[in-house]
């Protein structure tokens, strides 16, 4: 408890899933969490059930203008920016690739690694006039191999990957730290709900064959990695792909949107 | 560097840490005392233990939580004694820290004597499989674990004239791998730290040469080598506290972002940085 108490999160893509286990996690260790959520009503009713500590805003990180007026927003309410997360991860749009729609393929593009980017220009001034600061960006586990018709996701994930890589080289000498946080199949809603579309027992018998053989806890096992990369404990962790899926990238679980269990 | 925050995030955990006396084992048997650990080292001389009994006497009830062991990494049956000794004196056994290591003088692979190879295995990669072979029932019974192994820089880039060393560390992580995936039903997590740590070897290079040393830090995207207790321990500690119970079967580099290119570093053939350090040789 109260592990980052008085920082200031901006929390994108928080308005449900791995994000807003990540807001809740932050806001129980003390700090001060701004929820950016393109879906509408979804960062509000995360804000709410958080409570003071907690605030939303419903817009998208793609949008050009919408990180720089959301990290003024912050500074404006609470004088700092400490932490970042890109969480903003839409689905596949789920299709072989010689089908790909190029358009809503450069959309996913849009929506992760050039949204993440734009995030983390916008809080990079502020961050540096504090001395230093921590940015996520959360991805799936697409990014370091390959399913069946999700090239887009998997190509968004790998971008985040090497985005990471590349602002974690050049923004660490100003103690700005980002990394990559690759969450497992987590006890999410959009897990059963993918769950219920396959033969559930099918899928059930892959998690049991995972090392650590239950689903993620959005709030203990993926907003306690992402604690352990913005607290004292992940001060010399630079550019990194940490992956928070009780080893399931070591077995053949495979939970993907399109393929089949 | 600040001060990493103590906030006992390891109270009523017993740690078993190789190598405890300095650089990154002392950093860690530090830290996690301040976090409320019962902790059991070892090192291979008792006159290393010294200055650890000097600062761990500052630490609120470290004498009584501290248990210092001699006993030599690359012997099977002192690792297994030394887990044992921390089950029975501390009731049982939920963190292995294998950071021991010891290390041959630098020689090309034509010349590389297998006396160096079996030293190196035995030392670092056996003792990590050893100790985590001890230490299994213990975390059985108790519902989970956790185990840190130790990686280099020089394995991941193949640096030269280290081929034992580097071969030893690459063991180390694909034994992490296997672990995760055999052990992670038990509850425990198995991961291997990659340091780039102001060790005790780097700080006496750098009373020889800084200006060599200042050209390696540059080459660091944080521009430094990492504090062994708040920069390094720091790392084990989160993996081994609730933060990082589900991150397991990974290598995490502790470094800076040393990983990100090969380092630039200056090793030559006949270079002993354990010079003086009595390391002697064992069979594996």
């Amino acid at each position: 408890m109260d592990q980052i108490k008085g920082q200031v999160a901006i929390v994108a893509g928080g308005g449900s899933g791995l994000g807003e286990g990540i807001a809740r996690r932050f806001a129980n260790e003390g700090a001060l969490v701004m929820i950016v959520d393109p879906v509408d009503g979804a960062a509000d009713k995360v804000a709410v059930s958080i409570g003071k500590s907690a605030m939303a805003v419903c817009a998208d990180m793609r949008d050009e203008e919408t990180p720089r007026r959301v990290a003024q927003l912050a500074v404006d309410s609470h004088g700092r920016i400490d932490i970042l997360v890109n969480a903003q991860f839409p689905p596949s749009q789920v299709a072989c690739p010689e089908t790909m729609d190029l358009a809503r393929f450069r959309s996913l593009i849009d929506s992760t690694a050039i949204a993440a980017l734009g995030a983390s220009q916008a809080v990079y001034p502020q961050m540096r006039r504090q001395g230093g600061g921590r940015i996520i960006n959360v991805g799936s586990p697409y990014g370091a191999t390959a399913h069946e018709a999700i090239s887009d996701a998997v190509t968004a994930d790998g971008a985040l990957i090497a985005l990471t890589r590349a602002l974690g080289y050049e923004w660490a000498r100003h103690n700005i730290l980002v990394n990559f946080l690759q969450a497992g199949a987590a006890d999410i809603p959009a897990f059963h709900d993918w769950r219920d579309q396959q033969e559930g027992d099918r899928v059930d018998r892959l998690i049991a064959a995972k090392p650590m053989p239950r689903l993620a806890d959005p709030v203990g096992d993926i907003g306690g990695a992402a604690m352990f990369l913005v607290s004292d404990e992940g001060c010399f962790i630079v550019g990194h792909r940490i992956m928070a899926d009780g080893g399931q990238h070591l077995s053949a679980a495979v939970f993907e949107p399109g393929t089949k269990p | 560097m600040a001060e990493a925050m103590t906030r006992e995030r390891l109270s009523g955990k017993v740690a078993v840490v190789t190598g405890g006396t300095q650089g990154i084992g002392q950093g860690i048997v530090l830290r996690f005392l301040k976090e409320g650990a019962s902790v059991v080292y070892c090192s291979r001389n008792p006159a290393n233990d010294a200055e650890n009994q000097k600062l761990i006497s500052e630490i609120a009830d470290g004498p009584e939580r501290a248990h210092f062991v001699a006993a030599d990494s690359g012997d099977r049956r002192q690792m297994h004694a030394l887990v044992d000794e921390a089950a029975i004196r501390f009731g049982t056994v939920d963190i292995i820290i294998a950071n021991a290591q010891g290390i041959a003088p630098g020689a090309a692979i034509e010349d590389k004597p297998d006396g160096d190879f079996a030293m190196t295995l035995a030392t670092g990669f056996y003792h990590s499989l050893w100790l985590s072979q001890a230490a299994l029932p213990h975390m059985q019974a108790s519902g989970g674990g956790r185990i840190i192994l130790m990686g280099s820089h020089w394995s991941i880039y193949g640096h030269p004239y280290s081929s034992d060393y580097n071969s030893t560390k690459g063991a180390n992580e694909s034994l992490t791998r296997s672990m995760a995936s055999e052990w992670g039903r038990y509850g425990i997590t198995v991961n291997c730290i990659v340091p780039a740590a102001d060790s005790v070897v780097f700080k006496q290079h750098r009373l020889r040469d800084p200006e060599a040393c200042r050209r390696i830090e540059c080459t660091i995207p944080m521009q430094h080598m990492g504090d062994c207790e708040t920069e390094i321990a720091v790392a084990a500690l989160g993996l081994c506290s609730a933060n990082g119970r589900f991150i397991t079967g990974q290598m995490i580099c502790v470094d800076g972002g040393a990983w990100i290119a090969p380092p630039l570093l200056d090793h030559k053939p006949g270079v002993d940085l354990h010079a003086g350090r009595g390391q002697k040789l064992v069979g594996g």
